[in-house]
């Protein structure tokens, strides 16, 4: 106790002093449990091996007191860790004023006083009860660190121990946290309880890398789903995270075909509620018909744009000025449909060609020439050809040769050009020099008008679909086709579809497929029923059903069957 | 008029691409 006192007097003593000072009282704290005691000692730290350490020290110097050379030998070692705190604590107790116990008691000179004023101090500012709390739980959480070591050095294990052993755990473990709760509670509390700040930092080392790790790896599980606290980048980032693929099951699969029938039945009875205006509306352009005319006869060519098939107009149009010409020999008209899939640059010239002599043939060779001729023919004959070409830019008439062969008919004197033209970016199809050449006059003949001639709907919707083989002209096609067979084909057809018929009703519920008959089955029926008698007669008839295709199909004989092509679109057009 | 198509087994298919009521009409048709 004497060196305490001396201690104690001396405020600007050297760190190497306190934590002897501070050692010695612990140890008291622990052996009576004494709070104010306690408090003295959870400046230094609540570290057990610090504590053990300071307890093995306590012990030599208790020994040597009398001579202080062997005892304080060992206790400067921890002086070097703590060189650079003292002054902070000096620099706390100057500002806040709380725990400034040496100083006070250096002015008393009372010895006691120094142990109570910081307890005092704390119950004002109203911080006792967790002080308190946690305290006691230090003292708890130093026993059952105490009694971890000693059960580990002992090496002694019964059931009993192995229950207190648990218990020591989880007191050691729950202060543990607590304790570091308590850090960064204390740490915002303010100046009076710096020295407790100072126990924190003593403690830092060993314990708030471990409370930091923890508190990042929390962070990082939490991240995922909360976007808080996240830089400008990051929350975009989340916030266009890319979700589920939203797909929708409405496709065109599923859809239910309209029937031959049902299709022209629907068609039939549909009618337009605009017919009226569309009307009028046509009327307005034939009204400006003779303007028209006037324009093509000052060699201008005249381009009709605007939505709706321009087809009706320009048929009227070319009535319009038939009638208006009396000589018919000098002045002919030529129209040329280019939405017609197969429309060739050849054919045009040379119905061009025809019109202006009947006997005339083309020779044959490449365009230009075609064309050169055909010139030289018109500048020689003294006929008048009025061209008139629907969808001027159709797919068949936008390559770049078709037009510019275009564009130097239409710059001959002796041929007029109407044309109409369907697509909004018609203009990009011609550049300066053919412009000058065609000499285009552009009227807008909106005219809302069905494209049924321009676009087949019912194929292309086919073609969408991928199913051409639909399209066989419904029931009355089919009756078309087999009336032009012979007797076997018809009655192998009729087998064919007796059979799939009883698939049919055999299956009833899933009739979302066409049943198929194995290729086998139908033919042995088929000799069954005397309609063939060897596999290559069977052949053949069936082949009657796939001649009927425009294009030539390519038969692939296999050891099962041939393969007959999936996509047999025998059209009414090409039956009738 | 007829398809034909493969199964997962490889064997030949032949089907008639219409609805069962068209067959039946057919048929009528056919047998008249």
């Amino acid at each position: 106790m004497a060196r305490k006192k001396v201690v104690t007097t001396e405020p600007s003593s050297p760190a190497s002093a306190r934590p002897v000072r501070k050692r010695s009282a612990p140890r008291r704290g622990l052996e009576a449990a004494e709070e104010l005691v306690e408090t003295k000692r959870r400046r230094i730290s609540t570290h057990p091996k610090a504590n053990i350490g300071g307890e093995l020290q306590d012990d030599l110097t208790d020994e040597g007191r009398g001579n202080e050379s062997p005892a304080e030998e060992p206790a400067p070692t921890p002086t070097p860790r703590k060189r650079g705190r003292p002054p902070k604590a000096t620099i706390a107790t100057v500002a806040g004023g709380g725990p400034p116990t040496p100083s006070k008691s250096g002015v008393n000179g009372v010895v006691k006083t120094p142990v109570r004023t910081p307890a005092k101090t704390r119950a004002l500012n109203g911080v006792d009860t967790p002080n308190r709390r946690a305290i006691t739980d230090r003292s708890a959480r130093r026993k059952s660190a105490r009694a971890l070591i000693d059960h580990v050095v002992g090496d002694a294990s019964s059931d009993d121990e192995g229950g207190s052993e648990a218990i020591a755990r989880a007191i050691y473990g729950s202060s543990g946290s607590e304790d570091e709760d308590e850090d960064g509670g204390v740490g915002r509390r303010g100046s009076d309880d710096e020295l407790e700040g100072l126990h924190s930092t003593n403690a830092t080392p060993s314990k708030t890398p471990r409370g930091r790790k923890k508190k990042a790896t929390t962070a990082r599980k939490k991240s995922p789903t909360p976007p808080r606290d996240l830089p400008p980048h990051e929350q975009y980032f989340y916030q266009n995270k890319p979700g589920l693929a939203k797909t929708s099951n409405n496709n065109l699969t599923s859809l239910g075909l309209l029937t031959h029938d049902e299709y022209f039945t629907l068609l039939r009875e549909s009618k337009d509620q605009h017919e009226e205006d569309i009307q009028f509306l046509q009327y307005l352009h034939l009204e400006s018909f003779p303007q028209w005319a006037f324009e093509l006869s000052q060699g201008f060519s005249i381009c009709l744009y605007g939505y709706g098939s321009k087809r009706q107009l320009l048929h009227k149009l070319a009535t319009h000025l038939y009638s208006v010409t009396d000589d018919h020999e000098s002045s002919k008209i030529v129209v040329v449909n280019g939405y017609v899939r197969k429309t060739t640059t050849r054919e045009i010239l040379s119905t061009i060609g025809s019109a202006v002599d009947s006997s005339y043939k083309l020779a044959s060779g490449n365009q230009v020439t075609m064309l050169q001729t055909l010139l030289s023919l018109l500048s020689s004959g003294g006929v008048t050809i009025t061209l008139i070409i629907n969808s001027i830019d159709a797919p068949q008439l936008r390559k770049a040769g078709t037009q510019s062969i275009l564009a130097q008919l239409a710059a001959h004197p002796q041929i007029r050009l109407v044309c109409s033209a369907d697509t909004p970016d018609v203009s990009l199809l011609w550049d300066s020099g053919l412009r000058s050449s065609f000499n285009f006059l552009f009227h807008d003949c909106t005219t809302f008008a069905p494209y049924a001639a321009e676009i087949d709907v019912v194929d292309e919707v086919h073609e969408l679909l991928g199913r051409k083989a639909r399209r066989v002209g419904g029931k009355d096609g089919v009756a078309f086709v087999l009336r032009s067979l012979p007797e076997n084909a018809k009655n192998l057809f009729r087998l064919l579809i007796g059979e799939v018929l009883v698939l049919m009703d055999e299956e009833s519920g899933a009739s979302g497929d066409n049943p198929g008959i194995e290729y086998r089955m139908l033919y042995n029926k088929a000799v069954e029923e005397f309609i063939c008698s060897s596999e290559m007669a069977f052949r053949t008839l069936l082949k009657e059903y796939v001649r009927l295709r425009r294009n030539p199909a390519t038969f692939t004989v296999s050891s099962p069957g041939f393969i007959m092509p999936s996509n047999m679109p025998v059209d009414s057009t090409t039956t009738r | 008029m007829i398809t034909s198509q493969k199964d997962v087994l490889g064997t030949e298919l032949l089907s008639l691409p219409f609805r069962k009521e068209e067959l039946e009409a057919i048929l009528e048709d056919i047998m008249s």
